[in-house]
């Protein structure tokens, strides 16, 4: 027995219900029922009545205090008596539902009457209905209603159109005025998929419902049976009576179907306008998946047995076939997304870049999920697909994200409550699937579900103003201000993700993964082959060029005298041709050579290397008047030294070369200080070491800093600045690159360029 | 007069080796095979049948990169021939890699040359 704290009595019942606390109602424990039928509870053994509703005076003519601790034969006749027994004694098993064992004639007002009967905690709780002055309803109508509907509804196509003919359907033969299905959310909350309703009603249709509306105890009792009736909401609720005795305890109504319901069921049902209910369960795997909610506005309205045991049968076999639409429609799903991976990863491996075959096709990051948003960050562009936050927000984000997210896939349906900034934009983007690529690198796929309001279809007028009523300072529930509420509820939130869609997303960065380690696996294949191909390619080049120098020559000199001058001009510049094309092929050799061979790397002090470089540059660099600037000291790094000299060389002769100005000067030093270059800072994150050649030469457009390094690029005429092949940066950068390093370089035109070296420090 | 086998597929390149020895001041005959199987099956036969002909050659100019049987195969194989083991060989190739020419003096050739060919006008 819980201890009960001054401000929350141990138990709450109909006497001190509240908004506050309705969800802790023991609606089970009432201790009433409703008028239109009488209920006992009698032991077992000998039938002796413990129970018994007040209104047995007025139905049965007989004054409670009669019956009680007596045997039921007060009520029944012998022979009905007799009955009752054989009933209940065959029955095994009369656990839940109340079953209808009799339908017999009774004294009083009672008068034709059904006899329920369940066992509940040694006692046999037996309900009378009278069976009314309604037109006997014919079973072999209901069976056939029954069964085509049934037979229709399996035909429908969706979850949706099952509940739009089944509320029809159970509308036309119950006779009710409205009629809604009802789903409940994951969060407790619900809302109306389906209606159907007498013309003049206002459409309760897309409405949802707060968690509180449908509150636990109401949502257990409800997952209990498939069937509750409230014949009449503005019932006089009668008392159950019991005998005195100082061990009897209340009596647990929980399957009565007489039981009293909650007044803040009523209450609400009354704030509708409605005067009769009945409420059908949908269960999905033994759990509360739902409810079918009939409404009656104009007059009580009492359901013959039949016809509810109809829709209770109706109830079960709509629950069976709504299971299997809805897995049925959740297995497609499944099988949507998987089509949709297989289709992105052909469009992925179409592109250089596996971005566009996500971003540039009908079917896209936008088709999954029904996000309204998607955004790719790939070395540190962004793309952007629907709605998304503004760029700003995005950069914001994404940094907030680079910073925090540890994990593969990160997902939230209230970003805001993670990411405060996010309230900015929680209208487009509430909730964020977020997928981390790689887990060094900020490369991200994030999807964006609006906020859950945005995404309602609500079939009333949102023109309305809201209702919140207070009636003697309590809130007054009605539908409008539940939906207010529920919308309050949800501000900032989106639809939540589910298990299926983080499986799939989960699935596509798999799918990404694969794809961009397939795509270096082949660009590096393809860069072995090219090496392979230039190198045999120059080789049998070589050949057929050797011929026409030869040739060439031959003719020179066996013919020479029959030549004049012009004839002998055009033979050399022949000659000078093929000797310029033998220098390209052997430059290709070479660059094809340093990708294939091995390297052997040693720990190499850049500073007596540097020395080494200028000693051998000192003629030309004297002859062009050039001084170069050394520091004291310079890294020591990981790199094979005869390469490495060569790079220093390469750059050494281009800043002398490349430069007009009289006082030509090459400066050599380190940088520790990344500063605001991006290169700079991940290199020394690598734990590189950074040496930099710097000269006032001519400079280089920043348009063209990539294109100085691809082979036989030149950016000025072949005789200007000394002539060359073209082949000096893109054969350093190969070096460099072989060396795990970097080169990279920073100039402006006029002023003077800067080549940076990174290489793996010898100190790491 | 002793003769020098030349393997050589390219025809311009042996017209190029012709006008050298034709310059020469020693008189040599020059006997020019443009494959390896051709020139091994001839080869073969070398000091072991008393036919005419078939003389030791003075020395051997082989070209590395051959169509089919390629040099460094024909290097090996007459490296290995006792008979044949003595006739010098030089190689001549467009290849300089450092590889192809400790490759050749490893399996025994006397000498390499780079056929530059790219002599300055």
């Amino acid at each position: 027995m819980p201890t009960a704290s001054p401000g929350e009595p141990s138990h709450i019942t109909g006497r001190n219900v509240d908004l506050s606390n309705c969800d802790k109602e023991q609606i089970q424990f009432c201790g009433a029922i409703q008028p239109h039928g009488l209920l006992i509870a009698a032991q077992e053994s000998d039938l002796m009545v413990r129970h018994i509703s007040a209104n047995a005076e007025a139905l049965l003519g007989l004054s409670p205090d009669e019956l009680l601790g007596r045997p039921l034969d007060r009520l029944f006749d012998a022979d009905q008596l007799q009955r009752f027994r054989q009933e209940v004694a065959r029955q095994r098993n009369l656990t839940c539902p109340p079953v209808h064992i009799m339908t017999a004639r009774f004294g009083g007002r009672l008068g034709d009457a059904h006899v329920f009967v369940h066992r509940h905690d040694g006692l046999l709780i037996v309900e009378f209905e009278s069976q009314g002055q309604n037109d006997p309803v014919s079973l072999h109508d209901l069976y056939s209603e029954v069964r085509t509907s049934i037979a229709e509804l399996q035909a429908t196509d969706s979850v949706q159109a099952f509940f739009d003919l089944a509320v029809s359907r159970i509308r036309r033969f119950t006779g009710y005025d409205r009629v809604l299905a009802y789903k409940f959310l994951e969060d407790g909350s619900g809302w109306v998929l389906a209606e159907d309703r007498e013309p003049d009603l206002e459409s309760y249709v897309g409405l949802h419902y707060p968690a509180s509306d449908v509150p636990e105890p109401a949502r257990r009792l409800f997952s209990k049976k498939w069937i509750s009736h409230l014949p009449d909401v503005g019932y006089e609720s009668v008392p159950l009576l019991q005998m005195k005795r100082a061990d009897e305890y209340p009596l647990d109504l929980s399957y009565a179907f007489l039981r009293s319901v909650s007044v803040m069921y009523t209450g609400y049902l009354k704030n509708m306008g409605v005067q009769s209910t009945m409420v059908l369960t949908l269960l999905r795997q033994g759990k509360l998946w739902g409810l079918i909610s009939c409404m009656h506005h104009r007059s009580p309205k009492h359901v013959p047995y039949q016809v509810r045991m109809a829709a209770e049968f109706l109830a079960h076999l709509m629950s069976l076939a709504m299971t299997s639409k809805e897995e049925l429609e959740e297995r497609d799903a499944v099988n949507r997304m998987k089509s949709l991976q297989s289709t992105l990863m052909e469009y992925m491996l179409r592109h250089v870049n596996f971005q566009e075959g996500l971003l540039r096709y009908d079917v896209n990051l936008l088709s999954y999920f029904g996000a309204t948003g998607a955004v790719v960050l790939v070395d540190g562009h962004v793309h952007k697909l629907g709605d998304t936050p503004e760029d700003g927000a995005l950069q914001d984000l994404f940094s907030w994200l680079t910073e925090t997210m540890g994990q593969d896939q990160f997902a939230t349906d209230c970003l805001s409550s993670v990411y405060p900034p996010g309230t900015a934009f929680q209208g487009k983007a509430a909730g964020m699937l977020v997928l981390r690529l790689f887990i060094h690198k900020p490369h991200f796929i994030v999807w964006f579900r609006p906020e859950v309001e945005h995404t309602v279809q609500w079939a009333g007028d949102p023109r309305k103003p809201v209702d919140v009523s207070r009636v003697n300072g309590e809130d007054r529930l009605l539908p409008r201000s539940s939906f207010a509420l529920w919308k309050e509820s949800v501000r900032g939130c989106s639809r939540p993700w589910k298990d299926s869609e983080l499986a799939a997303a989960v699935d596509l960065r798999r799918a990404i993964v694969d794809v961009v380690l397939r795509k270096a696996e082949e660009l590096a294949r393809a860069n072995e082959e090219l090496d392979a191909f230039s190198y045999i390619a120059s080789h049998d080049l070589k050949e057929p060029l050797r011929g026409i120098h030869n040739y060439a020559r031959f003719v020179l000199e066996d013919y020479g005298e029959k030549l004049d001058a012009e004839g002998k001009a055009k033979l050399y510049t022949m000659l000078s041709l093929t000797q310029r094309m033998d220098t390209l092929l052997d430059s290709l050799l070479y660059y094809s050579r340093i990708g294939r061979q091995n390297l052997e790397t040693q720990p190499t002090d850049l500073l007596p290397l540097v020395k080494r470089v200028v000693e051998s540059l000192a003629p030309r660099l004297n002859e062009v008047r050039a001084t170069v600037r050394l520091p004291d000291a310079l890294p020591v790094v990981w790199a094979n030294p005869v390469l490495l000299e060569e790079v220093i060389a390469n750059l050494i002769t281009n800043a002398m070369k490349y430069n007009d100005k009289p006082d030509k000067w090459v400066e050599i030093g380190t940088m520790t200080d990344a500063g605001r270059s991006a290169q700079a800072a991940e290199a020394l994150a690598k734990g590189c070491a950074i040496m930099y050649v710097k000269d006032n030469g001519i400079g280089i457009p920043e348009n063209r800093f990539d294109q100085i390094f691809l082979i036989f690029r030149r950016l000025h005429a072949r005789d200007a600045y000394g002539g060359g092949t073209g082949v000096g940066l893109t054969i350093a950068k190969k070096i460099v690159e072989r060396h795990g390093g970097q080169i990279w370089v920073e100039s402006e035109p006029g002023v003077g360029s800067v080549f940076y070296l990174a290489f793996p420090s010898s100190d790491t | 007069m002793r003769t020098i086998v030349i393997v050589e597929d390219s025809e311009e390149d042996f017209a190029a080796i012709q006008r050298v020895f034709r310059r020469a001041p020693t008189d040599v005959q020059l006997v020019w095979y443009r494959d390896g199987e051709e020139v091994m099956k001839v080869l073969a036969n070398v000091g072991r049948r008393m036919s005419t002909g078939h003389d030791t050659p003075g020395m051997l100019l082989l070209d590395l990169n051959l169509p089919g049987i390629d040099g460094r195969e024909i290097l090996a194989w007459i490296k290995r021939d006792v008979i044949l083991k003595s006739v010098p060989v030089v190689i001549f190739s467009t290849s300089s890699s450092p590889k192809d020419i400790a490759f050749c003096y490893e399996h025994g050739a006397n000498g390499h040359g780079q056929i530059a060919g790219f002599h300055p006008i």
